[in-house]
């Protein structure tokens, strides 16, 4: 049984057990600072958020950006094409909003991944991921690195209030309806409904495979959702400044195609464009022309008429809805397993399922509520629950470089921003994101609607093979020089960028005296599991020759070996785990 | 009790599943109780009368991922079939550029796949069916993968598929490499119970140590492989003390064992430069103006490399994902067919310019397919929804071309109108042919491993 009685003290270990989880770790002065404090309340603002972000949103919008952007040559023989500059200076990720045109994938990871490593609300970022391996949705498909980020978006937006309302909104956000075909779901006359998107609502979004629904029930709530699609307003519509036919959707509005004209200058899609000025008629608006003629359907023991519009709602969201009242436990049980798994331990029982279910349930599927009973509970911080699940690689990279790494003022105060240079972290070039893949979590484009997992996904031979790449880019100041493309008949440049820039007096607060000193700072910095007193000394010995060596942090051999033992810590099985 | 271990047995039984990883910890006396079998592994040598037909043989698995619509691959040109097919599909259906007798045809966009079908090197086996087949991908995937008798219930075969428990009783265990995957998941198909496959996704950087972007440090770092066995606590003599992590301390620890293992044996990787144009590539014939991908190419090419450097692998596993055509099916299935069958095409030529001390490496391959099923018969608006049943290719030189298993009655479909289940054409039936006639395996193994004794099929 889950012990969700709340804990009344803590210690700066739980605090960083509690930061590990519900975000991307606190450095241990950070931590000591928190543990003084009361958990219940800290914990209460780490969950409301709220922090300033003045200064992050003023980076992230112009400077966060610490790599050189390729030229793009316009295409022959328009006269309207034009010639899109390299860009060398200080800017954020190209790859929303005006610059929606530029549309590469690694962007797009860069950007959040920055986000991730410095937005001032841990939590908020931590709870996007949540969701956006819950709701996997991937620009393989979807093509559009804005529409994936607005997704991203939603998640921070509605991420952790009820559950049902954030339901809805990702049915209508325009890169699920893309993603899973809800733009192709007709439900008018003859047309077979296509079902993609309500199967994978039942089997991954709210109830799990086969548990308390039929073939009928997919096939009803496909007519329910039928038509739900979106369109893009004139101001949204980006065209490409190196072909003006090229439009992309800097975001989407939602609407219910029900063959209505948009407004002048917005944009439908339509078989895999943007294309129409009007919408294809996809939802019913009688049973005279819905599919068979009848315009009642029955959902899970319920029945609805899916042509007409609830007060407040669109035609069909009343049937969506149903699924948290309908099937109220296996829904919250279902959440709870997802949630437990991902943010407490793997081995959980089917007991911590209906206790922490039924605690989703009395909050009436409210998120933040209900994790403030989790993060808070006994259960959570029991001892057998630490370092017991397998960290996934993105909130591994991220935590590494927020303990190794510069802060968000300090970075962005140096001459050189001292930003890890997130686009080439994630690929070798703009037009490269396979690292993330390699990882074996490739951020904004899973492979299926299902994601990826937890915990033992996260390990295979070549997972840890890139982890131990990482750990060199991190650790060991790993430079790359690339070319920056400048368009034909300029000539190339060749820049060198430092992956992950650190100081290495910034990891060490108090000097160390002996090499035994390194050690267990870096332990308490980079958050080891357990590790067991031989070990360390053999790292010891072969690095710096014993536990008890004087160490000068002026000494190079001594930085070399420092950052070697960091390298060392950040590869080994301990720090795999959180 | 501490003992001494020999590097064999050191790698035998720090794979061991459950058990603590002996070669790490230096105590596990229990955990090596895995002897290694005695079935020899490869075609031809193996004992019980099966062998196949070469030495060596290798086999490519293919995963056509996302369940394709392979009755728009195979589609029906006469008789009931084609009527209940044309009733049916309305728009999305095929007119077949040839056929395959039987009343079945081919679609002509599987460019590449007509060519090696007209010189015999294809059989189709179509209808692959399950008993209590599932709609989910997640789901039909992981019966697929297990292949098991008890397929329904993963936890009754320890979430093992069909080739993991083959490489767990046939891989030799000295060996790191037998089992290798071009993705960089393993796919619960090849996930065995005590032996790995092993993720390999490019030959770029394949050493240690390697920087992220495959550069050299500006600090002269270390460059022994020691410090990899030190970071991965290979030499050490016990593992965290801490009970609480440690299963998930092992597990981590074992997957740097399988890299760090693999680093030894396949240091001199290097990239091979094709015999032949892929799709993808600038200089491929793109016959029908589709537009291709070169996701498989690459991946062929990885596998080619690693069967020229006469690597000891015996399964290879790939995928190609973008099958689950809800929408947009006539050009999505017209880009996918030419991209798979080009790929597959491709790959035959290239691997018929290779030839190591093991042989012809065209004679040694076997490439099969498999998908989680195939789709609705009735189209939606403009694609199609998951369905029952699928079709599998058995490709290479020793396969007996032609049809086989038993092609669905479309006019008598079940309460949901999908296709029905035929013994005939039962997957593990074609899993039970390929592992006795390819992989060399006696009756009485295959049968151990698939939990019965399915007919075989003739192909082989």
């Amino acid at each position: 049984m889950a012990n969700l009685t709340p804990v009344n003290a803590w210690s700066a270990l739980d605090v960083q057990h509690f930061a590990r989880r519900a975000g991307f770790g606190l450095t241990p002065e950070a931590a000591s600072t928190a543990a003084a404090t009361d958990p219940s309340s800290f914990i209460n603002a780490w969950i409301d958020g709220g922090q300033s972000s003045t200064l992050f949103d003023a980076v992230y919008a112009n400077r966060s950006d610490v790599v050189a952007i390729n030229a793009v040559d316009p295409t022959a023989g328009n006269a309207a094409n034009m010639l899109a500059p390299a860009v060398t200076s200080a800017h954020g990720f190209l790859c929303e909003g005006p610059n929606t045109w530029r549309n590469r994938l690694s962007v797009a990871q860069a950007a959040w991944a920055f986000r991730m490593q410095y937005a001032p609300d841990s939590f908020r970022e931590r709870m996007s991921l949540f969701w956006h391996q819950f709701f996997a949705t991937g620009y393989d498909k979807v093509q559009n690195t804005a529409l994936m980020l607005e997704q991203i978006q939603l998640f921070r937006d509605q991420g952790l209030g009820n559950f049902t309302d954030l339901l809805v909104a990702v049915s209508k956000n325009p890169a699920m309806c893309v993603w899973l075909d809800s733009v192709s779901n007709s439900a008018l006359g003859s047309a077979v409904p296509n079902e993609n998107y309500a199967r994978e609502v039942l089997e991954l979004y709210s109830l799990g495979v086969d548990n308390g629904y039929s073939q009928q029930d997919i096939t009803s709530l496909a007519k329910a959702l039928s038509g739900w699609s979106f369109y893009v307003a004139a101001s949204d519509v980006v065209t490409a400044p190196y072909n003006v036919a090229n439009k992309f959707a800097q975001r989407g509005t939602a609407v219910v195609a029900q063959g209505q004209t948009v407004p002048a200058g917005s944009l439908a899609w339509f078989m895999g464009a943007l294309g129409n000025n009007r919408l294809p008629n996809q939802h019913p608006s009688s049973a005279a022309n819905a599919t068979g003629g009848s315009a009642s359907i029955t959902f899970l023991d319920r029945t609805f008429n899916y042509t007409v519009a609830q007060a407040g709602m669109v035609p069909g969201e009343d049937v969506l809805r149903s699924i948290t009242t309908s099937r109220a436990t296996q829904c919250s049980e279902y959440l709870a397993a997802r949630i437990i798994g991902h943010f407490v331990t793997p081995h959980f029982t089917s007991q911590d399922i209906q206790d922490f279910g039924l605690v989703i349930r009395t909050n009436n599927f409210n998120i933040s509520a209900s994790l403030k009973v989790l993060f808070k509970s006994q259960f959570f911080f029991d001892s057998a629950h630490r370092f017991a699940l397998i960290t996934s690689p993105i909130v591994w990279l991220v935590s590494s470089c927020r303990m190794l790494g510069y802060s968000l003022s300090e970075a962005d105060s140096l001459a050189v921003k001292g930003f890890p240079a997130w686009r080439l972290l994630v690929g070798s070039s703009e037009f490269d994101s396979s690292t993330f893949d390699n990882l074996g979590l490739a951020l904004l484009d899973p492979a299926g609607p299902n994601g990826w997992g937890e915990h033992d996904v996260w390990v295979n031979a070549n997972m840890m093979r890139y982890r131990s790449y990482c750990a060199s880019a991190v650790a060991l100041s790993e430079t790359y020089r690339y070319g920056l493309y400048q368009g034909s008949g300029t000539s190339s440049s060749q820049l060198t960028v430092t992956l992950v820039p650190t100081d290495l007096n910034k990891w060490f607060p108090t000097v160390p005296i002996t090499s035994l000193d390194v050690f267990n700072r870096l332990v308490n910095l980079l958050q080891l599991a357990p590790t067991p007193t031989s070990l360390r000394d053999a790292w010891l010995n072969a690095l710096f020759g014993g536990n008890g060596i004087s160490i000068s942090l002026t000494n190079p051999t001594h930085q070399t070996r420092i950052r070697e033992l960091a390298f060392i810590m950040m590869s080994s099985p301990a720090h795999q785990l959180h | 009790m501490k003992r001494a271990l020999s590097r064999r047995t050191f790698i035998q039984s720090s794979l061991t599943a459950g058990a603590s990883l002996a070669g790490l910890v230096g105590c596990s006396g229990g955990g090596s109780s895995t002897s290694a079998s005695s079935v020899s592994s490869g075609g031809g040598t193996g004992g019980g009368g099966n062998a196949g037909a070469f030495t060596n043989p290798i086999l490519v698995v293919i995963n056509v991922d996302g369940g394709w619509d392979w009755l728009n691959v195979l589609p029906p040109d006469s008789g009931a079939n084609l009527t209940a097919y044309q009733a049916r599909r309305s728009t999305l259906r095929i007119t077949p550029s040839t056929t395959l007798g039987s009343g079945v045809g081919l679609n002509g966009d599987f460019i590449g796949l007509d060519v090696l079908h007209a010189q015999g090197k294809v059989a189709w086996v179509a209808g692959l069916s399950m008993p209590n087949p599932n709609l989910s991908h997640f789901t039909a995937g992981d019966l697929w993968a297990q292949g098991g008798t008890s397929g329904s219930n993963p936890s009754t075969l320890n979430g093992t598929g069909w080739l993991g428990r083959f490489a767990d009783q046939t891989f030799d265990a000295a060996n790191a490499i037998q089992g290798v995957t071009t993705i960089s998941s393993v796919h619960r198909m090849i996930a065995g119970a005590r032996r790995s496959f092993i993720p390999i996704t490019s030959t770029n950087g394949f050493r240690y140590p390697g920087s992220l972007r495959n550069t050299t440090l500006q600090t002269p770092y270390s460059t022994d492989s020691l410090l990899l066995q030190s970071a991965y606590n290979l030499g050490a003599t016990s593992i965290s003390a801490d009970s609480v992590s440690r299963t998930a301390y092992e597990l981590v620890a074992k997957s740097q064992k399988s890299f760090y293992d693999a680093t030894q044996s396949i240091s001199t990787l290097t990239a091979r430069t094709p015999s032949v144009p892929y799709p993808g590539d600038s200089n491929y014939i793109n016959a029908n103006g589709a537009v291709l991908s070169n996701s498989l190419s690459a991946q062929f090419k990885l596998i080619a490399s690693m069967i020229a450097a006469n690597l000891p692998i015996q399964v290879y596993y790939c995928r190609l994902g973008g099958w689950d055509t809800h929408s947009n099916q006539l050009i999505a299935m017209k880009n996918l067919l030419s991209t798979l069958g080009g790929s597959i095409k491709s790959f035959y030529e290239d691997l018929g310019t290779i030839t190591t001390s093991t042989g012809s490496a065209q004679n040694r391959v076997m490439m099969m397919t498999w998908s989680e099923f195939g789709r609705r018969v009735t189209e939606n608006s403009g694609g199609t929804d998951h369905g029952t049943n699928s079709l599998s290719l058995c490709i290479g030189n020793s396969i007996k071309g032609g049809l086989y298993g038993a092609y669905p009655n479309l006019a008598n479909l079940d309460n949901n109108a999908n296709m029905r289940y035929s013994s005939e054409s039962d997957f593990r039936s074609m899993y039970a042919t390929v592992l006795d006639r390819w992989l060399g395996q006696a009756t009485t193994s295959t049968n151990t491993l698939l939990g019965s004794n399915y007919p075989r099929m003739n192909f082989l």
